[in-house]
């Protein structure tokens, strides 16, 4: 599903480059559940970032299901980015001024999906996730776990082939912590492939594989 | 999608009122003052066209090389037109036209009155032009010489509800027909009461209708379609030479539609209030100076409200969002803005109409039946402010990136657009300061001319048309007015005061040097002139009574003198339009024209027919005075109403439009005053919210309440001094060139600059101190624990 050869990324400041990523190759196949771990400042959301194409690599190749990325224009990356790819992040990143419907809602807008097909797909996406009762609450008006979940049932609602989670349990105290992970533990039985940064070994545990990272580099790929 | 945009830009208007209040008001302010502006400008642009051949319809405007530069006049030899339609086919029509000018008693069995404004034309006038008509056949109402076509309005006045087609109006002892009921529009050059054939202006105004001299009717041409207006003007330009040897001019043709804003001469007809082009395109650039800061409010406000808007902005992307998602939903919330402030402005143009009709001596009106193109035009309006008002947050905001928007968000909230901020408020106030010198410097001028000495008398001055009684008894009703303590001076003239009689390069003096052409301006006056104008003689002596001639006698005024170059000129043999006589006095040159003018070379002879009376009064009581003379004319003049003139007020009307002119931009520099405050109070507030942790942190530390106030303000004050800066140059570039328009005018001092700079400075530093003294006096640990 996803193959990286040589990936590198720097910041180039007042001519000194700053490495973040060095010498990255990876291949990740369908229906995975990898964890990447390292310390602070490793790269690791960086990388996430870049197999999520909101970044662009320094140098190196990538290919997802054997389209060329690093070769693909912007508008073809935003394609395979809107049908392919959910995201999920540490701080939620709910949109405040709408509602948990309308949230939800908001991707399938950008997907274009048809008036009738949408709202079947949030009622559905409301019930898995047990938030019916909350569908016309705004963010602010939800717990940290709650936001979460609402962030995750929208990461899942365009159906993804790939889940990238950064450190998406960081905020939440332990028990609705572990719930995510229990989620997102399911969804890849389903078949979705997940991607998760995270400092906690416990819940790296929940993946097949872990990735270290340290000063850019892959330490350690660990089944 | 619609719905989701809409939802978004609902709930952040609602949100964040403070911020929806100062855009929304600025934007209401600035369209209604655009509103407001393009009403009055299509009406000024749309002045003639209704005329069905309006664009082959000319007016011949006759030009005349003199001494004193080119004189250009509309008032044609009354044997041009017909000469005209004779020889060249192309030139399917014509048609002579004089009117517009008050003063002839017309009765109606018991009834009579003398205000309503006569024209005679050819018949043809009602084919050419199309002037609506109520009743009557425009083809035929003509037949009859002595035949009248009235306005509607007259016809109101004169027979009510009865039908006036075939009632009999008289003039003197003349009885004239109504033949037909027309309407005059609001926005035709052409402004009439009633209207008769032209030939009988032979008997009633002394026109000779095959002369070739200039007279006072004009003349207008239809051309066929498929002609060029340019290579008939040419073929024709000579043609006066040709009948007409003495004389100089050359025909130049003026386009029907460009009458109203492109005649460059003084246009006479007496009620019609000519425009110019130069205004138009003054307004213009108001409404669009107004709009834009306007505008410039909104991307200030909005702009400094984008870190807030970033994180969305960075999850939309992450989520699915394209660019023109982002872009397009960013425009759309400045659409609705400028709906939903369209909507207020309409209001607000409602309510202001009529003071706006008041100032512009117009009738606009928003009504949508009359003006439905309007109503494209004001959603045109909505979309184009919409437009610049939303570009530069949607296109600064869809083009960040992702990550950057999130990650800058999640850490300072600060996105750096203080110069974009910066610059939009140093143009605000450019344009601000601008106005408000403009609007100082008109008013120093208005002053200046009407506190100009004009080198006469013109206050308590009043002046109407002696008729025949009137005239014939002239010496004795002379003496009688004169017994009343209260009146000074009593004078005829043919011409009230200044407007000459006529004017003429057909002179001839002792001596003659000079080789070119001299116009000179010829009014016919008589004895008491001097004396009722308190005007003084500097050479020789004025027309009396005990020195009568056989022989013509001519004064002239000091520049006539100059620019004749007569040396010695009392006792000079003189020939005008072949009159001889001679030179007996100079007069000390005054202002016999508007101040626009420079002091016209000026001939004056005796004349003893009917012409205008002047009566000079005492400031003592006017009223009384006034119904004494009307008491007197009234014994000659049985049955006649009095009505009569201020000189004074004439004097007045020649400002007329610039004084329109400052009042309108006193009150738009007002309004952009407005507007400009409100973004300043905008950004302050933002400004000092943005900065709460770092003032409290200096109180702290030991800032004083005063030290933060200065911190605070002093941006401000910097932008609002470059402003001046800017604003200084391009005002006085711009102000010069208008003092240009007149002879005489003020010297362009600093003052109306510093006072408009300090005004700006000192209304910025007040609109923002309330949010500033808030800030620099709030608790410094709560505002810490606030951030
Ligand atoms: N725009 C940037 N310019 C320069 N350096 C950057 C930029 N963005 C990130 N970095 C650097 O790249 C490195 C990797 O950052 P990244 O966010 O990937 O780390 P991380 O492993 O996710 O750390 P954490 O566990 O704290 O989230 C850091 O040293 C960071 O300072
Ligand atoms: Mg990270």
């Amino acid at each position: 599903m996803i193959k990286m050869k040589d990936i590198e990324k720097y910041y180039k400041n007042k001519f000194i480059k700053t490495w973040v990523l060095r010498n990255i190759d990876l291949e990740i196949e369908e229906g995975e559940f990898i964890t990447i771990m390292g310390p602070s400042g490793a790269g690791k959301s960086t990388l996430l970032h870049i197999l999520g194409m909101l970044d662009d690599a320094s140098g190196g190749e990538y290919y997802f299901y054997d389209h060329p990325v690093h070769q693909m224009k912007e508008k073809d990356k935003i394609k395979l980015h809107q049908h392919h790819i959910g995201f999920v992040f540490q701080q939620y990143h709910l949109i405040d001024e709408l509602t948990v419907y309308e949230n939800l809602e908001t991707p399938l807008l950008y997907k274009k999906v048809k008036g009738a097909e949408r709202k079947s797909l949030v009622a559905d996406m409301l019930d898995r996730f047990n938030i019916v009762a909350k569908k016309d609450l705004f963010p602010n008006q939800l717990s940290g776990g709650q936001q979460q979940l609402v962030a995750v049932a929208r990461a899942l609602i365009i159906n993804p082939k790939l889940i990238l989670a950064d450190e998406p349990t960081g905020n939440l105290n332990s028990r609705q912590g572990f719930e995510i992970m229990d989620l997102l533990k399911k969804l890849n039985d389903e078949g979705t492939t997940i991607i998760q940064v995270t400092h906690d070994e416990k819940k790296a545990e929940y993946g097949n594989r872990i990735i270290h990272l340290l000063d850019g580099w892959i330490e350690k790929n660990s089944k | 999608m619609f719905n989701n945009y809409l939802k978004i830009a609902l709930r952040n208007l609602l949100r964040h009122k403070s911020f929806s209040v100062i855009n929304l008001l600025g934007f209401a302010i600035g369209m209604t003052c655009a509103i407001l502006i393009l009403l009055w400008v299509s009406d000024e642009v749309g002045f003639d066209r209704f005329h069905k051949n309006a664009d082959t319809i000319y007016r011949v405007v006759i030009v005349t090389p003199s001494s004193s530069g080119i004189l250009r006049s509309a008032q044609a030899p009354n044997a041009l037109g017909p000469a005209l339609k004779e020889c060249y086919p192309e030139i399917i029509d014509f048609t002579r036209y004089m009117g517009g000018y008050s003063g002839w008693l017309i009765r109606y069995g018991e009834r009579s009155f003398s205000n309503d404004r006569w024209a005679a034309a050819d018949p043809s006038f009602f084919t050419l032009f199309s002037f609506p008509f109520v009743h009557g056949n425009p083809k035929t109402v003509f037949e009859n010489r002595y035949s009248v076509v009235i306005t509607e309005k007259m016809a109101k006045k004169y027979f009510g509800d009865e039908n006036p087609i075939g009632k009999i109006l008289t003039k003197d002892k003349t009885d004239l027909e109504v033949t037909g009921i027309i309407k005059i529009p609001q926005n035709s050059h052409i402004q009439f009461d009633y209207i008769f054939p032209v030939v009988n202006m032979k008997e009633w105004f002394i026109q000779d209708l095959q002369s070739w001299e200039q007279g006072p009717i004009k003349t207008y041409i239809q051309l066929s379609k498929a002609v060029s207006a340019k290579k008939i003007n040419n073929k024709i330009t000579g043609i006066i030479e040709e009948y007409h040897a003495q004389s100089k001019s050359t025909i130049q043709l003026q386009p029907l539609k460009k009458i109203h804003l492109y005649t460059d001469f003084q246009d006479d007809a007496c009620n019609y209030k000519q425009g110019n082009a130069i205004y138009v395109f003054i307004f213009l650039s108001i409404a669009v100076c107004v709009l834009l800061i306007a505008c410039f409010n909104y991307m200030n406000l909005s702009t400094a409200r984008s870190a807030q808007r970033a994180k969305e902005v960075g999850v939309r992307k992450v989520i699915g969002a394209k660019k023109t998602n982002i872009i397009l939903q960013f425009w759309g919330e400045a659409f609705l803005l400028t709906i939903i402030a369209l909507l207020i402005a309409l209001v607000f143009t409602d309510l202001l109409l009529p003071l706006f009709n008041h100032l512009s001596e117009k009738q606009l009106s928003l009504n949508i039946a009359v003006n439905f193109k309007l109503w494209g035009g004001l959603v045109l309006l909505a979309i184009i402010t919409g437009v610049i008002a939303g570009s530069y947050p949607a296109l600064y905001l869809s083009s960040m990136h992702p990550l950057a928007v999130i990650q800058i968000s999640a850490r300072s909230g600060k996105i750096g657009h203080v110069h974009l901020r910066k610059i939009l408020v140093i143009m605000q106030f450019t344009i601000t300061i601008f106005l408000i010198i403009a609007s100082l410097a008109i008013y120093h001028q208005l002053s200046f001319m009407k506190n100009k000495d004009l080198g006469y008398d013109h206050k308590n001055i009043i002046y109407f048309y002696g008729y025949g009684k009137f005239s014939n008894n002239y010496e004795s009703i002379r003496s009688e007015l004169l017994n009343h303590p209260n009146i000074l001076g009593v004078s005829k003239s043919f011409a009230p005061f200044f407007p000459e009689t006529d004017q003429s390069s057909d002179v001839d003096w002792e001596g003659r040097t000079v080789d070119s052409e001299i116009v000179l301006h010829h009014n016919v006056i008589d004895y008491d002139y001097l004396h009722t104008f308190k005007l003084t003689m500097v050479e020789g002596s004025f027309f009396s009574r005990d020195l009568t001639s056989d022989l013509p006698q001519f004064v002239m005024n000091e520049t006539a003198v100059k620019s004749l170059e007569i040396k010695n000129p009392v006792g000079k043999r003189f020939t005008y339009k072949g009159q001889t006589g001679s030179i007996v006095g100079v007069i000390k040159d005054f202002h016999n024209k508007s101040l626009h003018n420079k002091i016209a070379p000026f001939i004056y002879s005796l004349y003893h027919g009917p012409c205008y009376i002047n009566i000079k009064m005492g400031s003592a009581d006017i009223q009384t005075t006034l119904k004494y003379i009307g008491k007197k004319y009234n014994e000659y003049m049985p049955g006649r109403p009095f009505s009569y003139h201020f000189l004074d007020t004439n004097i007045n009307n020649y400002y007329r439009t610039e004084q329109k002119l400052g009042r309108i931009i006193k009150y738009f520099s007002g309004l952009t005053v407005f507007i400009s405050c409100l973004g300043l109070l905008g950004l302050a507030s933002f400004n000092s919210m943005q900065r709460t942790s770092e003032i409290g942190i200096r109180k702290v530390l030991g800032a004083s309440v005063f030290s933060i106030i200065f911190m605070l303000s002093k941006d401000f004050s910097k932008w609002v001094i470059i402003a001046n800066f800017i604003a200084w140059p391009i005002a006085y570039y711009f102000m010069k060139k208008w003092l240009q328009n007149f002879a005489y005018r003020i010297d362009l001092t600093i003052w109306p600059f510093i006072l408009a700079g300090g005004a700006a400075l000192i209304i910025a530093l007040l609109t923002v101190s309330w949010q500033t003294i808030r800030a620099a006096t709030a608790n410094p640990v709560e505002s810490l624990r606030y951030e």
